[in-house]
């Protein structure tokens, strides 16, 4: 496919991601020459900081929400464990940790390859993320403060 | 669930049974389950997988266990090396049972109001057998090995 029908397409799913949060009338803020959107969102306890993202060459529609908490190096083996256990409950998306950085993000992706992508996929990847992160931030939040322990993050 | 999500599924389904067809793929149909099971063989080890519609949640699934099992004075190093091969992947993730060693590869697909072509379902299948075939030898290592964190670190760039 050419650059420029990728180019093409990737701007009409990033129409329809648009016109979901327009007709939710939610706030956001658009980046229209990275074909992203960014919003925040207020949590049971934490923020929810959201990113789309539409990738033209991967055909991909990607979800970013980046935890707001910090772990140090002495938790992040800890951390690594919490991130695997949160993953096995999961129906769709995952915890990413960057070990390196010590940050926790939620990711999730739909590609658009050879199809039309309803803007009902976009807002129930947005409604996932939510509801997923919401119940995970703050139990990161106190694991990487040392106020939870491993088997406290379990339960 | 209505006969809708049945229908919309089944047609799912049998767009997948045809991308595969298609690409003259050897594989069992699990007709009732809405699933197939296929084995790939990439570089020198089997990958299975398994693709399934599920018509309730409208989502199509691809998840490969892979075919060991991490010894228990190992399991916070594979937490570790699974946590940065997430951290670089674009869609999927390696899920681990820190309690019983095993890892998987997951990936899902909504579908719910779209319209979902061959291209997308393979996408899924080749993305799934491709990052199973980079990584599961990389977490094989690391599980037999001594290696640690700041090592499994650098092994797995």
């Amino acid at each position: 496919m050419s650059d420029e029908k990728e180019l093409k397409i990737a701007r009409n799913v990033y129409k329809s991601l648009c016109a979901m949060f327009d007709e939710k009338g939610a706030e956001y803020q658009k980046d229209e020459e990275e074909l992203s959107v960014s919003l925040m969102v207020g949590g049971s306890e934490l923020p929810i900081h959201i990113m789309f993202n539409v990738n033209a060459k991967n055909e991909l529609v990607g979800l970013l929400s980046i935890l707001p908490c910090v772990f140090e190096q002495d938790k992040r083996e800890a951390c690594a464990i919490a991130v695997a256990r949160a993953n096995e409950c999961l129906i769709n998306g995952n915890f990413d940790f960057y070990y390196t950085q010590g940050m926790v993000a939620f990711r999730m992706a739909t590609s658009f390859a050879d199809s039309i992508i309803s803007k009902e996929v976009y807002e129930y990847m947005f409604e996932t993320a939510l509801i997923t992160v919401d119940k995970y931030n703050a139990k990161f939040h106190k694991l990487s403060k040392g106020m939870i322990s491993l088997e406290d993050f379990k339960d | 669930m209505d006969d809708k999500d049945i229908k919309q599924a089944k047609a799912v389904y049998a767009t997948l049974c045809e991308m595969l067809d298609e690409c003259n793929w050897s594989y069992r149909k699990k007709e009732e389950a809405l699933a197939i099971e296929a084995e790939v063989s990439a570089d020198d080890l089997d990958i299975k997988v398994v693709m399934q519609v599920d018509a309730e949640r409208q989502l199509v699934s691809i998840m490969s266990l892979l075919p060991f099992t991490v010894r228990e004075n190992r399991r916070t190093a594979i937490a570790v090396a699974v946590s940065v091969t997430n951290a670089r992947l674009a869609n999927g993730s390696f899920d681990y049972d820190y309690e019983n060693g095993k890892i998987a590869f997951r990936m899902m697909s909504s579908y719910r109001g779209s319209l979902i072509g061959k291209g997308l379902l393979k996408y899924m299948l080749m993305c799934a057998c491709s990052t199973v075939a980079n990584y599961d030898d990389k977490f094989f290592m690391v599980s037999v090995s001594e290696m640690q964190t700041a090592e499994i670190i650098n092994y797995l760039n």
